[in-house]
């Protein structure tokens, strides 16, 4: 694959994770003036139900959500499918909330309030960086290699295969359960 | 002159000036003394030379700032003063002038000289398999040196221990509510 320059993601189905009805209907109608196919959900399962049934292109996802938060919906949509990006907007601008969401494996997280022309280039960036990040993974097999990283308890370093990204283990220092980031 | 005498790990015996009227410590890329740790806030406290000592002010940093082992309140400086030790997230320094401190021989770089890239980055791929517990690798920034070194076994006092995804949000939520003066039981969430 030398040589090899790979194309634009093309981003034609968002699937848009919002409980705010105004804020889910301003982003939906913006995205589809784009030409985009927008889905809607307003909470956890309703994003399951939809990421499963229509898999977006992209997720667009709040923090605060009735009864599962958003970062739970990330873990458990990049469970099922870590090639679709997820990235977050919302109010929430803290470090810790930043931080868990890269540990959860989102691939962006952007605070309100935000430009339209902003968001929609963030879309398109995030969606280029993670469809070359899938393509290049798998032409360069990089499956075998290790991800290094802390257990946020006690600071151990660990090194474990990439094939275990976004999977739950326990430190073998202080046993607290740790996740494999996705993006190191 | 203060300097900070890095006291754990590989690079103990490092000495870090404390120079200008304001340092800042923590994670963010302005600070002039950077550690790359979890545990460590992005502005996580700042340090202010005096003729007494060394004020060091908490910036409601997440784990907590603590000199000489014990934690400083939020709202108050404490001195820091020539032989006291300062603990950010997984680094131990101790505080001494130019005239008493002494470089200690060992590591990859001379006591005094800028680490390269390649010294962090050597650092960052080794050790891995070690029982020693590690910190992220500090780098202190505006021409000055840049370090890395291992952690010392401290263990924050005021860190939250979370057992899972869901109980970290849920904190974050709550601490998201607290600062918008909302009650988080009753909260509405629209955010």
């Amino acid at each position: 694959m030398v040589g090899f320059t790979p194309p634009d993601a093309i981003v034609n189905r968002v699937l848009i994770v919002e409980d705010d009805r105004d804020e889910a209907d301003f982003l939906r109608d913006y995205l589809q003036r784009q030409g985009m196919t927008v889905d809607v959900a307003r909470d956890g399962g309703q994003a399951h139900a939809s990421f499963s049934m229509h898999l977006p292109d992209l997720v667009l996802l709040d923090v605060m959500l009735p009864n599962v938060s958003g970062f739970e919906v990330c873990e458990q949509l990049k469970r099922i499918n870590d090639t679709v990006p997820v990235m977050f907007l919302t109010a929430v601008d803290m470090d810790d909330a930043r931080d868990l969401a890269r540990r959860v494996g989102a691939d962006e997280y952007m605070t309100k309030p935000y430009d339209p022309d902003e968001l929609l280039s963030t879309i398109h960036q995030v969606s280029n960086t993670v469809w070359s990040r899938v393509h290049q993974e798998s032409d360069s097999g990089v499956e075998g290699e290790k991800i290094r990283f802390e257990c946020g308890e006690c600071g151990k370093r660990l090194r474990v295969s990439s094939a275990h990204r976004g999977r739950t283990l326990n430190c073998p220092r202080c046993g607290q359960s740790v996740i494999v980031p996705r993006h190191v | 002159m203060y300097v900070l005498v890095v006291q754990t790990g590989k690079y103990k015996g490092k000495r870090i000036k404390v120079s200008g009227p304001e340092v800042l410590i923590g994670r963010d890329e302005k600070a002039g003394i950077r550690i790359g740790s979890d545990d460590v806030s992005r502005q996580h406290c700042l340090l202010t030379p005096t003729d007494e000592g060394v004020a060091v002010r908490d910036l409601d940093s997440r784990n907590g700032t603590f000199v000489d082992g014990v934690p400083i309140p939020h709202t108050e400086d404490a001195l820091l003063t020539p032989g006291s030790t300062l603990s950010v997230g997984p680094m131990t320094f101790q505080l001494a002038t130019t005239e008493t401190a002494r470089p200690k021989r060992g590591g990859k770089a001379a006591a005094d000289g800028a680490l390269s890239d390649d010294d962090i980055s050597a650092w960052l791929t080794e050790g891995d398999t070690s029982d020693a517990m590690q910190a992220a690798d500090t780098t202190i920034i505006k021409g000055r040196s840049a370090l890395s070194t291992a952690a010392a076994p401290i263990k924050p006092a005021l860190k939250r221990e979370f057992k899972s995804v869901a109980e970290e949000a849920e904190d974050i939520i709550r601490r998201y509510r607290e600062s918008l003066g909302e009650d988080s039981a009753d909260a509405d969430p629209d955010a």
